[in-house]
């Protein structure tokens, strides 16, 4: 770990200042162009004599295509072609998996062209693109595309699709499921059995969505026959260009991906979409730059998180954890190139969490169905565990009358052995009590429990809930470009000011200013003498882009250890110049002075030009060879395992954050509505670099997890049609139906990166998903009811109470 | 020209329900006939009468010192509706009920205040008793060619209102409108829970299990779509009754 | 190309605007909503498109002083009217006091709905100088953000009417 070694370092040590915008930190650099609406997003492209693709999608779950007619959409004025799934596989190879469960051994997976061919296998799968000099004359020829279609058995439901007689997604699969992923430890069976009690639960979670506001969209442009251009809304340009240059057999080199500012991804725009090679195909086919910018209906039709947790665990009168059992099914729609399946993988390696129980059997079954697949979305599945878990421990908390905080410390692993291997994981650091114990304090846990036992009183149904995550972050997988390092090149140039370049990019979330604060603090210049370069694959070093928390493990310190190179060249320069040592050169205030002689001092400018003019190795006084102010360097977490231990662990997470928070809940009895009335947090995502940054990060996560766990779904009718097809079906979090969020850091350093860091970005929606499950349980428990369908609607949670009425009063 | 374009042609208010069906392709039209310069934003008072035009926004509603003093279920109303005040001052009332998308909040209250609808078409004026003029969900009584100048009412300055929806981009899934009826007896209209308003007069407000029993058995036919099944609609409709109810009757919540 | 049949002709008009202050003339087609013919015409593209239904306000604007989603108006019903887009808000290079109290809030993220709440807070300042934590979340309640959760919007609405409400004590 590195010590921030400038006069003006601000790094913060006490984590225990309350939420709020400290001044010493940067504002979001160039805020005043989004605040003015000048900033560029993908759909504000325009390249000249640019035309508009719209997609035909297949009205059928399950269709084999017999056959297309087009030619009375091509007849259309303005329609300049159509193109087809078959013609396109002439085109360019099958679009390679954002992670193939192929590469995982023993897993079921499929080859995906760039549209439909032979059959579909979801409603809304894209079967023929469109070209039109209007988007309204393509939307308009979609329509004129005859396809005839031999309709299939379909299905829809995961338990469904894993009988023997369901209707195979995939002939060449022996069933509908992608694998049995086991995460193992210790003998479950056992002790759940020998435990002095034992419990049961089916949990399951409603099928979400990332919804960013500004849904995906490209922009291809065949702009010689051998060079594209494609601006994409994606998280990942340098993968992106990678891909293309196999997708479309051209030299890598020759094409430039330019991801312009996003509009909000959360997973949903890793790479992986047909889309992306599709307007290249229909930019060469039509000779002009092609615009396709995906509607919110077809947005909505992306998935995610659909599980079915089968749970059973055993404890002692402590409320101490023996053993647990969880037999996950994931309904993961059809499985696509898309990044979603990934999730449950990642939600299967992310138990035991944060507690200590070293028996527990996991299975997670992901499953395909005629519903559309999923996406990649923000906490990447890692939050189905810790629902899962902190469900576990308030059902234990509520069968023994122990308070669910007092059933957490009993439970939580110790920092013993960090960093090191625990459980499955090479943790780096952790204090898992800690962090409880300041949101008890922070939130006034004795508090709430007052107000609650008050409100009880009056027959009102107050709810307070914990939730508790462990949030694995940085992963990186091996023999794959989903990596935990990450590049930056930084540039001084002779007027004094910077450019860093890096191979991360910002869906928003502020590692743009915070790389850029880095660099400047390396100087001792302001930030607004540094200009950082994102997402462009021709001005921007070779990175995978953003996912995972990774900014500031990864490009933040490349552009740092950049920095730091191109300073120690002039402190050479300058100590030859001045004649002194060193050490004795210090950078500050936009200036290079000697400690030894207040009269030795230039500004930042003026030493950058004089680096320009006379660094030369025919000069003894320059000190150095060349004038050489410009250095790449690559940079990342060291906390990798991948050559299996003796226990066969692997270790692909660079680091493991945690976040703890606290909601309280009214629910109106008749109703089954829920008031969300208060929502608190504490995270540790090791050192904070800006904690302006990363309050807003948890702001928006715990957001997501209150919206998930109340509101969003988006349910399927019987023909396989998704019911919600717009943001008033599709129900978001708006100002109104959430608190104000408050928050607070521990930090307990990462000893495996740069800055002490761990990721930040994914921690809130977990602890928040629980925490509102554990809430509502704890809200309506005084009628004897329960709760573990999500999301947790009002009429679910009405027939909870019903139930529980027809129960206590047959 | 409405009639020459029959069929092919709509009429917006505010177009804040239609724009958005024409923009996804839900709904076709050839013309779309704006209101905005007929004149008809006013909110008068004639004869013992309140007249609402057919451009009066909800902001119009919940800003009119004559109807929070004459029909004060109205402005009580327009205070729940979502969509901020981009939605509010564009959305007309009047347009709400033509559109008469049963899971809103305007036809219920308009219902539960026995409002007259003046029409206007090729063949001159006709007024119908919301009653009759609310067919069934999305279909009321324009003829080809009419059009809805203004709605009208006898002045009710009471009024309880009572909406329950899951979040605030939540569509109504229950309201209930309460007003006065004689002798003390209250007439309670809910909205969004069937097809049509549902109307149940009870003689003691006061008597919850009358009240329950009455709108529990008035309901035969509850509305369902995505966001609730009709037997939810159906099993807290009573409730929201008795809410409406409490606050014709300022009890405390 | 093709030649386009008079039949296929699609219905057009020419309409004058005044947006941020100066004088358009605009051929639109009839179809054509407001918010498109920002973006694609008059190349204002500040003001988003998020949902094409009226639900996330991204594509607010303020027609005769009156804030909007463009999105659920036909170019053609403000003929003549009085436009303010985001582009518009303040003089070129300058941020006005909720802009600036945005900023110094950390209010945004990825900036996409940024128009919406911009415009939804400037409505609510006028005529609610000292508005409650709640009355800016109802302010707010036509408004979607994915990103913040909202707290720092929220803050950021108290923080611009606090320096009014100063700023007026000041003077």
């Amino acid at each position: 770990m590195d010590v921030l070694q400038s006069s003006n370092s601000v790094t913060r040590v006490d984590g225990t200042a309350e939420s709020g915008r400290h001044e010493d930190q940067p504002r979001r650099q160039h805020g005043d162009r989004i605040l003015t609406g000048r900033e560029q997003y993908l759909d504000d492209i325009s390249v000249p004599g640019m035309l508009h693709a719209a997609l035909a999608r297949s009205p059928h779950p399950h269709a084999r295509i017999v056959s297309i007619d087009a030619t009375a959409a091509e007849a259309i004025p303005g329609v300049e072609v159509v193109l087809t799934g078959e013609r396109a596989a002439g085109m360019a190879k099958p679009v390679p998996h954002f992670m193939d469960p192929g590469l995982a051994g023993g897993l079921n997976t499929a080859d995906f062209g760039v549209l439909a061919v032979g059959k579909v296998r979801w409603v809304g799968e894209p079967v023929a693109a469109v070209v039109a000099d209007s988007l309204a004359t393509a939307e308009a020829a979609v329509t004129a595309i005859a396809v005839e279609y031999e309709i299939l058995p379909a299905v829809f439901e995961a338990e469904d699709a894993m009988r023997a007689e369901a209707p195979r997604l995939f002939e060449h699969w022996p069933d509908n499921v992608i694998g049995h992923l086991p995460n193992t430890e210790g003998d479950a069976d056992a002790k759940i059995r020998d435990a002095e009690y034992r419990a049961s639960a089916r949990i399951t979670s409603g099928r979400h969505q990332p919804v960013p506001m500004e849904t995906r969209g490209y922009v291809g442009s065949w702009v010689t026959p051998d060079r594209i251009e494609l601006w994409a809304a994606t998280q990942n340009p340098h993968v992106l260009r990678t891909r293309l240059a196999d997708m479309l057999g051209l030299s890598e080199e020759r094409i430039r991906v330019i991801a312009p500012r996003m509009g909000g991804s959360f997973g949903y725009k890793f790479v992986g979409f047909p889309e992306e090679v599709l307007v290249c195909l229909l930019s060469r086919l039509t000779g002009a730059p092609v615009k396709w910018i995906e509607t919110r209906a077809d947005e909505l039709l992306a998935g995610g998180r659909e599980f079915t947790h089968d749970v059973e665990f055993g404890f002692n009168a402590d409320g101490v954890l023996e053993g647990f059992k969880v037999r996950s099914v994931g309904n993961v729609g059809c499985l696509a190139s898309w990044s979603g399946w990934g999730m449950a993988a990642q939600g299967c390696f992310t138990y035991p969490g944060v507690y200590k129980c070293a028996d527990y059997a996991v299975e997670v079954i992901p499953v395909v169905t005629n519903k559309a697949p999923w996406s990649g979305f923000r906490a990447y599945g890692k939050e189905q565990a810790n629902l899962v878990l902190d469900r576990i421990m308030d059902l234990i908390s509520t069968k023994l009358g122990i308070d669910p905080a007092t059933v957490r410390f009993r439970n939580f692993q110790s920092s013993e052995g960090m960093p090191g291997w625990v459980h499955n994981k090479h943790i780096d650091s952790a204090n898992y009590a800690g962090a409880l114990t300041k949101l008890l304090q922070f939130a006034d846990y004795d508090g709430l429990r007052r107000r609650q036992a008050e409100a009880r009183k009056q027959g009102r149904l107050l709810g307070v809930g914990l939730g508790y995550e462990l949030t694995p972050e940085g992963g990186e997988m091996f023999d794959s470009l989903t990596r935990g390092h990450d590049s930056a090149t930084v540039r001084v140039h002779p007027s004094g000011t910077v450019t860093v370049a890096t191979g991360i990019t910002s869906p928003g979330t502020g590692n743009d200013t915070t790389i850029a604060f880095v660099v400047a603090r390396e100087f001792g210049i302001d930030l607004d003498r540094i200009d950082t370069i994102q997402g462009d694959t021709d001005r921007a070093p070779y990175g995978f882009g953003i996912m995972g928390g990774r900014a500031a493990m990864a490009g933040t310190a490349a552009a740092a250890d950049a920095a730091r190179e191109i300073r120690r060249h002039m402190i050479t320069f300058t100590a030859a110049e001045w004649g002194c040592a060193p050490e004795q050169i210090v950078f500050g205030g936009g200036s290079v002075r000697a400690t030894h002689d207040e009269s030795k001092s230039m500004s930042f400018e003026e030493l950058a030009s004089s680096i320009y003019r006379r660094g030369s190795n025919g000069s003894s006084q320059s000190g150095i060879t060349h004038a050489d102010l410009e250095a790449t360097k690559v940079a990342g977490p060291d906390n990798f395992h991948h050559e299996p231990d003796e226990q066969g662990r692997i270790n692909f997470y660079a680091s493991y954050p945690y976040c703890a928070a606290v909601v309280v809940v009214e629910v109106d009895g008749e109703t089954g509505v829920v008031t969300v009335q208060e929502c608190s947090a504490v995270d540790d995502c090791g050192a904070v670099l800006n904690s302006n940054f990363v309050d807003s990060q948890l702001y928006g996560a715990l957001a997501q997890g209150i919206g998930g766990t109340l509101w969003e779904d988006l349910p399927y009718d019987e023909t396989g049609i998704s019911q919600a097809q717009s943001l008033k079906e599709y129900l978001l979090p708006r100002a109104s139906d959430l608190p104000a969020f408050r928050v607070a850091h521990q930090e307990t350093p990462s000893p495996f990166t740069r800055f002490g860091t761990k990721g930040a970005g994914d921690s809130g929606i977990g602890s928040g998903m629980a925490a509102v499950l554990n809430a509502v349980n704890d809200a309506i428990a005084p009628l004897g009811a329960q709760i573990h369908h999500l999301p947790l609607s009002p009429p679910r949670i009405l027939n909870a109470i019903k139930a529980a009425g027809e129960m206590t009063h047959p | 020209m409405l009639l020459e374009h029959h069929g092919n042609a709509a009429v917006v208010g505010g177009g804040t329900f239609l724009l958005p069906r024409m923009t996804r392709h839900l709904l076709e039209y050839e013309h779309v006939v704006d209101l905005k310069d007929l004149g008809l934003r006013q909110i008068t008072s004639t004869d013992g009468e309140i007249e609402i035009g057919a451009s009066v926004s909800y902001v119009d509603v919940l800003e009119s010192d004559l109807l929070r003093s004459n029909l004060a279920l109205l402005p009580r109303m327009a205070r729940g509706i979502t969509g901020g005040r981009q939605i509010t001052q564009q959305g007309t009332l009047v347009g709400a009920v033509c559109f008469h998308f049963p899971t809103t909040d305007a036809p219920g209250a308009v219902f539960a205040l026995d409002a007259m609808v003046d029409i206007h078409g090729p063949d001159g004026r006709r007024s119908v008793p919301i009653s009759d003029f609310l067919i069934d969900a999305f279909v009321v009584d324009l003829r080809p060619g009419e059009f809805v100048s203004s709605m009208r009412f006898a002045p009710q300055p009471s009024g309880g209102y009572c909406k329950v929806k899951h979040s605030t981009g939540s569509w109504p899934i229950v309201t209930a409108s309460a007003v006065p009826g004689p002798g003390g007896s209250v007439r309670i209209t809910l909205g969004a829970v069937e097809s049509l308003p549902v109307v149940v007069t009870v003689e003691d407000p006061l008597d919850r299990t009358e009240l329950k029993h009455r709108v529990d058995s008035a309901i035969t036919a509850p509305w369902s779509d995505v966001l609730a099944p009709g037997s939810y609609r159906a099993d807290i409709a009573a409730a929201v009754a008795r809410r409406a109810v409490e606050d014709l009757m300022g009890v405390p919540k | 190309m093709t030649t386009t049949e008079p039949d296929d002709e699609v219905p057009t008009r020419t309409i004058r605007l005044r947006v941020n202050g100066r004088q358009r003339r605009v051929t639109i087609e009839d179809r054509q909503l407001l918010v498109d013919v920002l973006r694609h015409e008059l190349h204002l593209t500040g003001t988003h498109a998020g949902c094409y239904n009226g639900d996330c306000a991204a594509c607010t604007v303020r027609v005769d002083g009156r804030i909007a989603k463009s999105c659920l108006l036909l170019a053609a019903s403000v003929d003549g009217c009085e436009l303010r887009t985001i582009e518009g808000i303040s003089p070129e290079g300058e941020l006005g006091d909720i802009q600036q109290a945005f900023w110094d809030s950390d209010a945004f993220q990825c900036g996409f709905c940024i128009a919406g709440h911009l415009f939804a807070i400037e409505d609510l300042l006028e005529s609610n100088p000292e508005p409650s934590d709640s009355d800016v979340r109802q302010a707010l309640t036509g408004n979607l953000c994915r990103c913040t959760g909202y707290t720092n919007i929220v803050k950021a609405a108290q923080l611009a009417a606090q320096r009014r409400r100063d700023a007026v004590e000041h003077t």
